[in-house]
C-alpha cells in the first residue's frame, strides 16, 4: 500500500512536469517572445508547482506493505509462548516512566504458581498486589528513534497527546489512513482505518489472540508507550479487534488507563 | 484520505481555480498569478504542517518554501519597483 501511494505521488509528479513543460513550450510558441502572459504560462507554473509538490511528498525508501508486517511481528509468537511458558498470563502493563530520564516498561504479570520455581523472588518485581517481570517494550527503541530523528514531542495533555498519537500513525509511520480515538471513561479506544500491517496482525491473532494482548506488537506497544510517557500513567491493553477484511482493513486497539499507579517495587 | 493528499489536492484546486478566475477576468498578469498562488501554497503549508513532529518530507517542504519565498519576494519587489518607476 506504502509503496503504491509513493509510486502514484511520482508519477503524478512526473506527468505534471512533464505537461509544464509541454504548456511552456506551447506559450513560447503562441506569444511569440512579447509579453509572457497568457493563460498557457499560468497553467504551466500551475502543474510545475503541483508536481514539485507532489515530488516532495513521494521522496524515501518504500518497503512492501505484507513484508513491513511480516517483519514488524518477527519473533513475537515464540517471545509470547516463552513469556506463556514462564508463567505468564493477562495482559500487558505499561508503567510510566520513574523520572524525567527514565523510560516506559513493561510489566508482564505471573501466575502466583510459578514463583516457587524462581526460588525467593529473584528477577521478580511487585506491582499493584502482583507479580511479575519487568521489561523494556517492544516499541521501546522505535520511541527513542522517532524522538531523536522526527523530533517527537509528547505532550502531558490529553487532546494534545491524541494528535500527537493521530500523526505518528497517519504521517510518520504512514501505517494507517485515518486513525479515531476516542474516551470512554477510564478506557482509550483507538482505531486504526486502512490499516497497512493488518496480514501480518491477523496471522498472529488467528495464532493466539491471547499472545497478541499479553506480548504486544510494535504497534500496539508504541501507542501504549506514548500514552503512558505522555500522560504518566499506567496503561493496560485490555483487548485488540479487527473489522471486516472485506472492506477497509481495520483494527481497533482499546487501552485501559490508570492515574495514580503504585509504585514497582523489586 | 490521507493529509498529504488532501494537502496536494487543495493546493492543485486553488492553483485552477485562480489561473481560470485570472484568464476568465482577462487579468494575464503571471506576477500577480504567482504571487497569489505563493500566498494559497503558504497557508497550505502552515495548516497542514505537523505540530508534534517532523516526517521526512517535511523538510523537503521546508526547501520548497524557502525557494517560494525567494520568488515571492522577488516578485514583490519587481512590483515595487514598477511602481516606482511609474
Amino acid at each position: 500500500m506504502e509503496m503504491d501511494e509513493r509510486e502514484r505521488y511520482r508519477i503524478g509528479a512526473s506527468l505534471l512536469m512533464g505537461f509544464a513543460f509541454l504548456l511552456l513550450i506551447a506559450g513560447l510558441l503562441t506569444d511569440q517572445w512579447r509579453y509572457m502572459q497568457t493563460p498557457l504560462f499560468m497553467l504551466s507554473t500551475t502543474c510545475f508547482i503541483g508536481g514539485v509538490f507532489l515530488f516532495v511528498f513521494g521522496g524515501g525508501e518504500s518497503i512492501d506493505a505484507r513484508l513491513a508486517s511480516r517483519l514488524s511481528l518477527q519473533g513475537i509468537p515464540a517471545l509470547g509462548r516463552i513469556i506463556r511458558n514462564l508463567g505468564g498470563y493477562g495482559v500487558a502493563i505499561f508503567l510510566p516512566p520513574d523520572g524525567p530520564d527514565g523510560k516506559v516498561m513493561q510489566f508482564i504479570p505471573t501466575q502466583p504458581a510459578c514463583r516457587p520455581f524462581f526460588g525467593d523472588g529473584g528477577g521478580f518485581a511487585y506491582h499493584d498486589g502482583s507479580t511479575g517481570t519487568v521489561a523494556h517494550p517492544l516499541a521501546g527503541p522505535v520511541l527513542e528513534d522517532l524522538k531523536r530523528d522526527n523530533e517527537l514531542v509528547l505532550p502531558s495533555d490529553y487532546g494534545l497527546l491524541m494528535g500527537a498519537i493521530r500523526e505518528v500513525c497517519e504521517d510518520l509511520l504512514s501505517i494507517a489512513d485515518r486513525v479515531d480515538i476516542r474516551r470512554d471513561g477510564d478506557t482509550v479506544i483507538v482505531h486504526l482505518h486502512n490499516y497497512l500491517l493488518y496480514s501480518g496482525c491477523a496471522a498472529l491473532r488467528k495464532e493466539s489472540p491471547e499472545v497478541c494482548i499479553l506480548c504486544p506488537c510494535s504497534i500496539c506497544s508504541l501507542i501504549a508507550c506514548m500514552i503512558a510517557e505522555g500522560l504518566k500513567c499506567e496503561v493496560n491493553l485490555n483487548c485488540v479487534t479487527q473489522d471486516d477484511p472485506g472492506r477497509s482493513p481495520g483494527m481497533v486497539i482499546r487501552y485501559t488507563l490508570k492515574m495514580g499507579t503504585d509504585e514497582l517495587q523489586s | 484520505m490521507r493529509k498529504r493528499s488532501v494537502a496536494s489536492i487543495t493546493l492543485a484546486v486553488w492553483m485552477l481555480t485562480l489561473s481560470g478566475l485570472m484568464s476568465m477576468c482577462h487579468i494575464p498578469d503571471l506576477r500577480l498569478f504567482m504571487a497569489t498562488l505563493f500566498v494559497g501554497f503558504f497557508i497550505v503549508v502552515y495548516t497542514f504542517h505537523p505540530m508534534f513532529s517532523k516526517p521526512g518530507y517535511i523538510r523537503n517542504i521546508h526547501r520548497m518554501a524557502a525557494v517560494c519565498t525567494v520568488l515571492f519576494g522577488l516578485v514583490i519587489v519587481l512590483r515595487i519597483l514598477e511602481l516606482v518607476r511609474g
